[in-house]
C-alpha cells in the first residue's frame, strides 16, 4: 500500500527490531546449553516468522497474517 | 557457491553419523583405562620409524586418536591417523564412510582448492558481501519511503514484485547475513592468525624456555598431562602437541585445555610441560586473535546450539540464495534499461 513518505525510524522501526533479536540469539546460543538453545534459536527464527508477515498486494489473495 | 555448499556443512555431524551408524564398542566397557604412554607406545609400534605429532581425545568414547609421521614437522600429505581404544589399545574402525564428499565440499567452501591464495579471495569476496549488504540497507529506505514493511506488490511487474521479495527478504536476514558473512571472512584468515600466533606467543614462550635444554629421553606423556590439568582446575583436556610439531616448542609437551563452560569451552590454552624433565612450565591464554577465530567458527557454521538452529541456519541459508539470486535478477535487468533512459535523458536534455 502506497502511502505519504514517512521518516527513516518508521522505515527502520520492525528492521531494527529483527536485526536486535536476530544478533542476541545467535550470541546467546553461544553462551548457554540445553532448553535455553531452543529458545536463543528461537530469537534467531524471527527474521523467518517476519516474513510470514508480508503483506501481499494485487495477488490471487491478500493476506495480513 | 558459498551458500550452496555451506547448506550440507551446516548438517556435517549428522551426515556423518548417519553414514557411519556408530555400533563401536570398547573391548572393556567401563573397564580401567591404558595410560597414554602404553597407547604411544602400541600406535609408535605399528608406525614403524615414525614420531608422534598429535594426540586427541574423544568426548564421548574411551578412544585416543594418535598422529603421527616422519618427523615433527611433517605436511598434512605426510601424516598418519589412527584411532585407539584406551580399555584394550586396539584401532578403532575409522568411521570414513562419505569422507570424501564432505572433505570436497569443505575444502571447496573453504578455500576452492587454491590454498592460502583460494581462502584469502574469498575473504575478499566476503568483505564485499557485507558492503554490498549495508549497502542494500541503505537502498531499502528511499524505496520504502510509500510502504509499509512487508509489503510485496503482487499486482505489478514481475521485476516491481522481486524488488519487493528482495528488500523484504534481505532486510529482515541482515543481522544473520553480517554474522555468517563477517566471521567467515575471519575464517578465512585461519592461516595467518595461526602463523602470527605461532610467530608471536607461541615464539615468546619458546625464547623463555630457550635454556631449557634439548630433550634426550622422553619423561612420561602421562604424567605430563596429569600435571597440566592438575594446574588448571577448572579446564579439561583437548589435545596434546608433541615437541617439535607446528603447535609446540622443540622440547615441550604442549597439553591443550579448554574451559568447561559453553563459552570457554571453545577457547584453548597450552599448558607447557618439558618433554625431558617433565616440569610445568606455564600455562599461556591465547591472545585475542586466536580468541576471535576460536568464536568465528561456531557462528560461521551455526552448528553450536543444537539442531533447531541448524535448521534455522539452514533456513536462512536459502532465503540468503533467494535474495542473492533476486539481486542479481535486477541487476540485469537494470543494465538492460539503462541504456534506454540514458538515451532517454540524452534526448531531453538536448531538446
Amino acid at each position: 500500500m502506497e502511502r505519504d513518505s514517512r521518516s527513516l525510524g518508521r522505515i527502520f522501526a520492525i528492521p531494527a527490531v529483527i536485526f536486535a533479536t536476530s544478533l542476541t540469539g545467535l550470541l546467546w546460543a553461544l553462551l548457554v546449553e540445553g532448553h535455553q538453545d531452543w529458545i536463543a534459536a528461537l530469537f534467531v527464527g524471527v527474521s523467518l516468522f517476519a516474513i510470514l508477515l508480508r503483506r501481499r498486494i494485487g495477488g490471487s489473495r491478500t493476506k495480513r497474517s | 557457491m558459498l551458500c550452496l555448499t555451506g547448506l550440507p556443512l551446516i548438517f556435517h555431524d549428522e551426515i556423518d553419523s548417519a553414514l557411519n551408524p556408530d555400533t563401536w564398542e570398547p573391548a572393556n566397557p567401563g573397564g580401567p583405562q591404558l595410560d597414554l604412554d602404553a597407547l604411544l607406545a602400541v600406535a609408535l609400534a605399528q608406525r614403524p620409524g615414525e614420531v608422534p605429532i598429535f594426540m586427541s581425545f574423544d568426548t564421548e568414547r574411551p578412544v585416543v586418536n594418535i598422529t603421527t609421521g616422519p618427523a615433527p614437522g611433517a605436511s598434512g600429505a605426510e601424516m598418519f591417523f589412527a584411532s585407539y581404544d584406551r580399555t584394550s589399545g586396539d584401532l578403532v574402525p575409522p568411521a570414513d564412510v562419505g569422507e570424501t564428499v564432505m572433505e570436497f565440499i569443505l575444502q571447496l567452501h573453504t578455500d576452492m582448492f587454491l590454498g592460502l591464495p583460494g581462502m584469502l579471495f574469498l575473504g575478499a569476496m566476503g568483505l564485499l558481501f557485507a558492503v554490498s549488504v549495508l549497502s542494500g540497507v541503505v537502498l531499502y529506505a528511499p524505496f520504502m519511503r510509500k510502504l509499509d514493511f512487508g509489503t510485496v506488490r503482487l499486482n505489478r511487474s514481475s521485476r516491481t514484485k522481486w524488488l519487493d521479495y528482495h528488500n523484504l527478504l534481505g532486510v529482515v536476514t541482515v543481522a544473520w547475513v553480517l554474522v555468517v558473512g563477517l566471521t567467515g571472512v575471519v575464517n578465512t584468515l585461519e592461516k595467518p592468525i595461526i602463523g602470527l600466533w605461532k610467530s608471536d606467543a607461541l615464539s615468546g614462550l619458546i625464547a623463555d624456555h630457550a635454556d631449557a635444554g634439548p630433550v634426550r629421553e622422553f619423561s612420561s606423556l602421562e604424567e605430563a598431562v596429569t600435571t597440566a590439568i592438575a594446574a588448571a582446575a577448572d579446564m579439561e583436556l583437548q589435545f596434546v602437541a608433541f615437541p617439535g610439531s607446528a603447535f609446540s616448542t622443540d622440547h615441550h609437551y604442549a597439553v591443550f585445555l579448554h574451559g568447561r563452560t559453553p563459552l570457554t569451552e571453545r577457547v584453548i590454552a597450552p599448558a607447557l610441560v618439558h618433554a625431558g624433565t617433565g616440569a610445568f612450565d606455564g600455562l599461556r591464554e591465547m591472545p585475542w586473535y586466536v580468541k576471535a577465530l576460536s568464536f568465528s567458527r561456531p557462528l560461521h557454521f551455526g552448528d553450536y546450539g543444537g539442531l533447531l538452529l541448524k535448521l534455522i541456519w539452514a533456513a536462512l541459508d536459502i532465503v540468503t540464495l533467494i535474495v542473492l539470486g533476486s539481486g542479481l535478477y535486477l541487476w540485469l535487468g537494470a543494465a538492460r534499461l539503462l541504456p534506454a533512459n540514458v538515451q532517454g535523458a540524452l534526448y531531453r536534455d538536448g531538446a
